[in-house]
């Protein structure tokens, strides 16, 4: 498993040490061994990922190479649309999104090479943080069944981490990316609004959903950043500001940056051990040459509810169809959060949305005039237990909805770029995450310092499951 | 009964419920569940949106955060007087 990784099965493949049908067949293999009981796709195209993969080995053996992700077998959350798959987007409709065009990110990261190994599970519609699945199966957390995988993006954390896929794309409208690969002990990144084509893909919030990776290593997630990053005319929102060159910038090396650890907000009401792992972090970081920085930050909470408020009212316009005509499909909780969005009046609405880029512009000001990045924990206790978080009432599962990912909601509505890397294990060995957050458009920062991480503690670990 | 779990129940009877009718806008942060969130939030938005400039358009989010964000750094000059590297 420690070479299960995109960039060093890339480096086996271009010299011919494994084949793309070999790194199929393995995941293939792992996916019957493994994920019946994990849960972690909807969807595996076995037979298209055999052709695709036999497709790349030939094209190699002629001498082309499609790109870096040539004959690497990827998997994508279930709302992306990809021709000839359904996509249910955790629904109990098997083709609920079907989209004029496939996703972007897939259609970059499939010209760059990538073969699909099928759909991953996700939270119903992508509301909710715990990776609970009423109509597809409850994900399981790879280090310990019975536990939170984290969601939204539940298939897409248990999947990387379990080896099922060598890497995943997952979006994030409240933490979705960056809650299971914390619970899940993989790295996932959150990229800057508007850096990643949303195209394609099931929106739950317009003003909010981020596209992003879910891999092994900081240096993979770089890989395919770099890939599914850029303008594209097909979403409005994202921006022509030019793609660095990530992978480049992740061995930079964090020597004089400064490294801001906030005294209010994001480390209250924080699991002691996480709080200490994560001030452990900063000190093991600083001791590599950066600097350690105390700071107070502009209060999180009103972008935080400024974002909670755009959050409901779109996804209610967005999904008002199954709300209005199958409401009954829906999980009670997903129901609820749903129909909250009816309540909303366009004037708040607009408000918030006019209230963002002040908000934003404020906590720039105010911290990036002090540091460089912010460290923080990206959850605030370990993946709690599937049990726990499913047989409450529908207000007590959306009460600890909130304060789950109450550490990651502020930097959706900030449009800032947040990377959740491990960071170290519970005393019930459940993964623990460090949260990493930048200037916009900084992502080559936020992966150096993870990757700073990564080296300082000798790589991430994996769960123990052969 | 709580405010919110007043929503909640009315959601469960499907009776309709209008904007905000069923909570009194209070300055104090309540009970965190997102329902009463929300209705904590119209009043609370009244007040952060008071004094927005007429020039905050929503659809300009993109460009706000790439104004914020650091200046690309320029690719390598070439010196005028050297060669190009032979490719």
């Amino acid at each position: 498993m420690r070479d299960w990784t995109l960039e060093a099965q890339s480096a086996a493949l271009q010299t011919r040490r494994v084949s793309s049908l070999e790194l199929v067949e393995a995941c293939l293999a792992r996916i019957a061994r493994l994920d019946p009981g994990l849960r972690a796709f909807i969807t595996v195209d076995a037979e298209g990922a055999r052709a695709t993969a036999k497709e790349r080995d030939a094209e190699l053996a002629a001498g082309r190479r499609r790109g870096p992700f040539h004959g690497l077998p990827l998997a994508y959350k279930d709302l992306c649309a990809i021709a000839g798959l359904p996509t249910s987007c955790g629904t109990r409709t098997p083709e609920y999104f079907i989209a004029e065009r496939e996703c972007t990110a897939v259609v970059r990261l499939r010209a760059a090479g990538a073969v699909t190994l099928g759909k991953l599970s996700m939270s119903e519609l992508a509301l909710g943080p715990f990776g609970d699945n009423a109509h597809h199966g409850n994900v399981q957390n790879p280090w310990r069944s019975g536990h939170c995988s984290g969601g939204s993006s539940s298939g897409s954390g248990a999947a990387v981490a379990a080896g099922l896929a060598l890497a995943a794309l997952g979006t994030d409208t409240g933490g979705s990316i960056r809650l299971p690969a914390a619970a899940c002990g993989i790295v996932g990144l959150k990229p800057t609004y508007g850096r990643v084509s949303r195209a394609g893909a099931m929106a739950l919030s317009w003003s909010n959903d981020h596209f992003g990776p879910m891999t092994g290593t900081v240096r993979d997630t770089a890989l395919v950043l770099g890939v599914i990053a850029g303008h594209d005319p097909e979403d409005s929102t994202s921006s022509r500001r030019p793609v660095p060159d990530y992978l480049a910038a992740v061995d930079g090396g964090i020597a004089g940056l400064r490294l801001g650890m906030p005294e209010n907000y994001f480390f209250e009401d924080v699991a002691d051990g996480i709080a200490a792992a994560v001030e452990d972090a900063g000190r093991r970081l600083a001791a590599g040459g950066a600097h350690l920085v105390r700071l107070r930050v502009p209060d999180p909470g009103p972008i935080t509810d400024v974002t909670g408020l755009v959050s409901r009212a779109e996804s209610a316009a967005i999904h008002a169809r199954i709300l209005k005509e199958r409401p009954h499909e829906l999980q009670p909780a997903v129901r609820a959060r749903l129909e909250v969005g009816l309540q909303i009046s366009a004037y708040d609405y607009l408000q918030a949305l006019r209230l963002r880029a002040r908000m934003a512009r404020h906590f720039v000001r105010e911290v990036f005039s002090e540091v460089d990045v912010l460290l923080m924990p990206t959850i605030p206790e370990p993946a709690p237990r599937l049990a726990d978080v499913t047989s409450a009432p529908v207000g007590a599962v959306i009460a600890s909805m909130a304060r789950f990912s109450r550490l990651t909601r502020p930097f959706n509505g900030l449009g800032l770029p947040a990377l959740s890397v491990p960071c170290g294990l519970s005393p019930e060995r459940l993964p623990l995450g460090l949260q990493i957050v930048g200037r916009p458009f900084d992502e080559a920062t936020v992966l150096r310092v993870g990757c700073a991480w990564e080296q300082a503690v000798g790589g991430f670990p994996r769960p123990a499951l052969g | 009964m709580t405010a919110c779990h007043a929503l909640l129940s009315l959601f469960e009877s499907g009776t309709p419920c209008q904007p905000y009718a069923c909570f009194a806008v209070d300055a104090r942060r309540p009970d965190p569940t997102l329902a009463v969130d929300l209705a904590y939030l119209g009043g609370a938005i009244e007040r952060w949106a008071g004094d927005l400039a007429m020039t905050e358009e929503p659809a300009r989010f993109v460009v706000a955060l790439e104004s914020m964000a650091p200046t690309l750094e320029p690719p390598p000059a070439t010196d005028p007087g050297e060669p190009e590297p032979s490719r």
